[in-house]
């Protein structure tokens, strides 16, 4: 049976900091309902108020401020697809945006809803992984900003308290030299959440790589970097051999987090081909 | 002045029913208002297997806004359904099945009392050891049903297998598994039932059998069938699934103890939970070829898990024996085809009756051959093929319409003359071939068909047929067909469509047998009423009726095409002599049974044939598979609107592109649409449809059907091209991302 509760709607960030404080664990966050509602028809949502910020003006935007780009929770993954500072600032971020669900559920999805969902397949997470994103958190009378990577405890569970919303997510823009991939893999080409997914960025040096970011979705219990495979790949002029190389240090950095699983005999080897070919698209070398 | 009608046989006209549903006008039973109308839902079985020791519904019956709890004890008739075998009770009584069985239902004001109503039923259970797998089944002692695991066994026998596989140069031997599979409607299976006019208990349902649905009614309440009303509401899909009684009987249960208007709609999850899959099979196959390249022997054995029910296990396990073989020419055939209870939820019609499973294993060992041999893929299916004065491997001989060959030239032409596919650095490219035959109408049983047509007194027509259209557009291929034999145009037809009460009974929409059987008796209704407008013209006009002929709504002489009458003024003239112009139609195709032992007989009247090509591409890294085209080719006897035939080409080859590499009901898992993925738009190939028309002597204007056949031969195409991409075949369905890159690594290693 549906789960029931009573609904809010306030106009204001303070005065959702304000029953969030209030309520506590009683309350629970709406933006676009994708996720929550699928826990509402399953009648699993406990809280006794659905606090629905779609209204809060001060959690819409996306801004460029110098080296900067800042995005507001509530910017919805069709916002994200259509932003010319995504596109051109952190376009990574841009298609894993564009793989979400369907049309319907990027414009009514949010950036804020999937972070904090902490579902492993969420592909917007390993964008923001690599682009070395800050997440600010606020509630009443105060806020912390703590690194994408630090808000995650396990599969579905997070850092963030009760009374505490997501203001604000921030990354340093990269264009000049940078170039990046997002690579879904799925059960079908559209509406399907990633059995694993790829984010790499890489700044080029000459014929070298100076730096080179790797995340891979539904692969580890929380959200990281593939730190290994990267510093394989630093300062390297790119080949075919080191990507084989670092394609593989990435699989078995996954098995080493997550341990050998009912699932390891197929993400073993697919990761492998999956993180290859996304380093082939950024550092442009074919097989 | 002449007027040149539109919507005869042959054109590609819209659906009748197509502005109503895009303007949102077309009512679907979960649409239906009413005053003062009741809300159901129905308590479900958590146990795969129990026997019910006591159901107490005190609590629930006084929880607020609850008129009534019903139980087994309820029911005043038969507690029992199927449409072909009697195992299904309405409401569980001694025993649950499978998890999903209905135990009880509560009626109330709101659907949300209704759903609180049922969470207060306590159902004390004394659990028994479940069976989920078919083998066990046979060898359990546990019965599912007193009678026995085995619901039913079709054996065939031709010729001499040992002799054959002797007389064979190469000798193959495989197994192929299927997996359950959930139709997946758009529509959730809803209904609402009231008291008509007429004092009769009436139930307005999404379903593809309306007669049917009323029999079980009649039955299941113990009444007179006058008292007892069925409708076919605007049905948003069946594939096979609404073949069953869903909500019918359970609306008509409360409505006769409540005399008020009950309705019922299933949610997404209890329409996964509670309806029939289609059969997982269990298909093992011994193939013997001569080294010229025939077909010398087959020993086929098949074993289906039809779960809880019987449904129409009986009929896809008789269906597969019959076309295990494939559309191909075999002197010595053996089958055993077996359906075994379970506890699985139970496993129905699905679009195809168990030939898109066995097409999948004689086309996956068609190819293997043809490897073994050095053969032609083509080649080995021309050289095999049925053709005009084929004996089939129950001993029918094929007399017309055999467009078997003409499917796989086309098909291999078109190829030809099309780009091929070149792989894109790191990815595999593969060709595979799918050919199929499938048996119109039911297999060797009667399965009529009757129709009425009629004018009334101001020359209107009006077509009357039992006929469910579930969007596959039958309402718009009768109405052509009866357009084109009484010589007016489409929007002259009135249609009155699927309602016990004032049609009659077409039979099931199912086994692509609508156009061809039904087709049949609306044309015979038609061109009876016809010639009745023909002999009263002919009595007013005084000419002989063989001198005058119907066209574009006019009678007009036979010799010079003057006109000479309306239509109105005939049908004014008749009616004002207290004649009414009524005709029936009946058909019933000419089969015979097949005999018990050996299973020879002539099981169907007509066959389709068909013949697709699949390119596909594959990524070795990942199993990701792309289906890039398919090229169709289809025998259909006559397109009588060929639009509506594509459209189904269209429509097969994206769900065949979902059985062949995502779609996996698993029981106990799958519970919606969230974890059970069928294609999307970007999922689904470019087809390129062929019609191919090798006309049918005893078919409405040479028509046959394809609605099934539009499925079957894309699996084993996509199967066949994954195979000849990876050179490592799989050989269980669907072919997921996990088996593909199994296969993959399994011919990287060797
Ligand atoms: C059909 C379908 C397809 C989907 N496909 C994909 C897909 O391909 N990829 C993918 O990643 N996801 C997918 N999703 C999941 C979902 O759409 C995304 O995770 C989406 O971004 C969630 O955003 P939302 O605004 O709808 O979140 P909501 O459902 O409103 O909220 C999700 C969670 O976040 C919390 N929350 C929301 N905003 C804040 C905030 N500002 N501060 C604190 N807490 C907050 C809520 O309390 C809740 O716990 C799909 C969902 C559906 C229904």
């Amino acid at each position: 049976m549906r789960s029931e509760f009573s609904y809010i709607c306030p106009k204001s960030l303070k005065e959702a900091l304000e029953i969030l404080t209030d309520y506590g664990k009683r309350a629970r966050v709406i933006a676009g309902g994708t996720d929550l509602m699928t826990e509402i028809r399953e009648g699993k949502l406990e809280a006794e108020l659905l606090v629905d910020i779609t209204r809060v003006p001060e959690l819409r935007f996306i801004r460029e401020e110098g080296n900067q780009t800042s995005l507001g929770p509530l910017t919805t993954h069709a916002e994200l697809v259509s932003s010319m500072p995504i596109m051109r600032g952190a376009p990574v971020l841009g298609r894993a945006a564009h793989s979400v669900g369907s049309v319907q559920i990027r414009n009514i999805g949010t950036i804020g809803g999937n972070i904090v969902n902490a579902s492993p397949a969420a592909d917007t997470t390993p964008a923001l992984v690599v682009l070395g994103a800050q997440v600010v958190l606020e509630r009443r009378g105060g806020e912390r900003t703590l690194p994408i990577t630090d808000l995650y405890l396990a599969p579905y569970r997070t850092v963030i308290k009760p009374q505490e919303l997501v203001t604000k997510i921030t990354f340093d823009k990269v264009s000049n030299g940078w170039s990046s991939s997002f690579i879904k893999l799925a059960r079908r080409k559209a509406l399907a959440i990633a059995r694993m997914n790829v984010a790499v960025l890489a700044k080029m040096e000459g014929k070298r790589a100076k730096e080179v970011r790797i995340s891979v979705g539904s692969s580890t219990p929380t959200p990281c970097r593939m730190e290994k495979a990267e510093a394989l790949l630093k300062g390297t002029v790119p080949s075919a051999a080191i990507i084989e190389e670092a394609s593989q240090a990435v699989a078995q950095e996954m098995v080493e987090r997550s341990g050998v699983r009912s699932s390891t005999g197929y993400k073993r080897p697919a990761v492998q081909g999956l993180v290859k070919r996304a380093l082939q698209e950024v550092l442009a070398i074919n097989q | 002045m002449t007027m040149v009608v539109k919507g005869k046989v042959g054109e590609s006209i819209p659906r009748v029913d197509a502005l109503d549903k895009v303007l949102g006008k077309a009512r679907f039973a979960a649409d239906l208002k009413m005053e003062g109308l009741l809300y159901m839902k129905v308590l479900r079985s958590d146990r795969p297997h129990a026997r019910i020791k006591d159901i107490r519904t005190e609590k629930a019956e006084q929880m607020p806004g609850v008129v009534r709890i019903f139980t087994h004890k309820d029911i005043p008739g038969k507690n029992r359904t199927g449409i072909i075998n009697k195992d299904h009770p309405v409401l569980a009584d001694e025993k649950v099945r499978f998890i999903g069985d209905a135990i009880a239902l509560a009626v109330a004001h709101t659907e949300k009392q209704a759903e609180q109503a049922i969470g207060e039923i306590r159902v004390e259970y004394e659990d028994l050891p479940p069976i989920f797998d078919p083998q066990e089944a046979l060898r359990s002692a546990t019965l599912i049903h007193e009678k026995g695991n085995l619901l039913y066994e079709r054996d065939i026998t031709k010729g001499d297998v040992e002799q054959g596989f002797a007389e064979s140069d190469i000798v193959i031997q495989r197994t192929y598994l299927t997996s359950m599979v959930e139709h997946t409607y758009l529509e959730p299976d809803a209904g609402v039932a009231w008291i008509d006019d007429e004092g009769r208990i009436t139930v307005c349902a999404s379903t593809q059998n309306p007669h049917y649905d009323h029999h079980e009614i009649v039955t299941s309440l113990a009444l007179d069938p006058s008292q007892v009303r069925s409708i076919q509401a605007t049905t948003g899909g069946g594939f096979g699934s609404k073949l069953d009684v869903t909500v019918q009987c359970f609306l008509a249960l409360a409505v006769y103890y409540l005399r008020r208007p009950v309705r019922l709609v299933y949610t997404r999850e209890e329409a996964y939970l509670a309806t029939a899959k289609r059969h997982p099979l269990i298909m093992k196959y011994r193939t013997g070829v001569h080294r010229d390249g025939r077909l010398m022997a087959m020993d086929i054995d098949i074993l289906g898990d039809t779960g809880a029910y019987g449904s129409y296990g009986i009929a896809v396990a008789g269906r597969a024996a019959v076309h295990a073989t494939g559309p191909y020419r075999v002197p010595n055939v053996l089958v055993r085809s077996r359906m075994a209870y379970t506890n699985h939820p139970f496993c129905g019609a699905m679009r195809g009756f168990g030939v898109p499973q066995v097409a999948f294993a004689h086309e996956s060992q068609m190819d293997i051959l043809a490897e073994e041999l050095g053969m032609d893929p083509f080649e080995i299916r021309l050289l095999n093929a049925f053709d005009r004065g084929s004996e089939t491997a129950t001993g029918q001989i094929l007399k017309e319409s055999v467009g078997m060959r003409e499917c796989l030239r086309r098909v291999r032409k078109q190829r030809d003359e099309m780009q091929k596919v070149s792989a894109i650095p790191g990815k595999l490219v593969g060709m595979g071939i799918g050919a199929m035959w499938y048996g119109i109408g039911n297999t060797g049983v009667k399965n009529p068909s009757s129709a009425c047509a009629e004018l009334d007194h101001e020359g209107r027509f009006t077509l009357y047929t039992g006929a469910a259209d579930i969007g596959q557009g039958s309402s718009t291929v009768l109405s052509q067909i009866a357009a084109s034999e009484m010589g007016i145009g489409i929007e002259d037809i009135r249609l009155i469509r699927g309602d016990t009460a004032l049609t009659p009974d077409a039979g099931a929409t199912s086994a692509s047998r609508q156009t061809y059987i039904s087709g049949n008796a609306v044309r015979e209704a038609t061109g009876n009423l016809r010639k009745s407008v023909l002999a009263e013209a002919s009595r007013f006009l005084e000419i002989p009726p063989q001198e005058l002929t119907m066209e574009d709504g006019l009678v007009k002489s036979m010799k010079d095409g003057e006109i000479l009458t309306t239509l109105e003024e005939v049908t004014a003239r008749s009616y004002s002599e207290g004649k009414q112009l009524r005709a029936e139609g009946f058909f019933d195709p000419p089969t015979t049974n097949l005999n018990p032992e050996t299973g020879q007989g002539i099981p169907y009247a007509t066959y389709a044939f068909a013949c697709h090509v699949a390119d596909v591409q594959v990524d070795p890294n990942t199993g990701e598979v792309d289906v890039l085209r398919v090229v169709a080719a289809h025998d259909v006897g006559k397109a009588v609107n060929p639009s509506n035939v594509v459209g189904q080409i269209a429509s097969g080859v994206a769900m065949g592109t979902g059985f062949a590499l995502m779609e996996e009901f698993v029981p106990g898992q799958t519970r919606s649409m969230r974890q059970y993925l069928i294609p999307t738009v970007k999922d689904v190939p470019v087809v390129i449809p062929i019609i191919v028309e090798d006309p049918e002597p005893t078919g409405p204007f040479g028509a046959k059907g394809v609605g099934e056949p539009a499925l079957i031969p894309t699996a084993p195409a996509i199967l066949n091209a994954l195979a000849q991409a990876l050179g490592e075949r799989i050989y269980h369905l669907p072919a997921s991302l996990e088996r593909v890159l199994k296969a993959c690594r399994r011919e990287g290693s060797s």
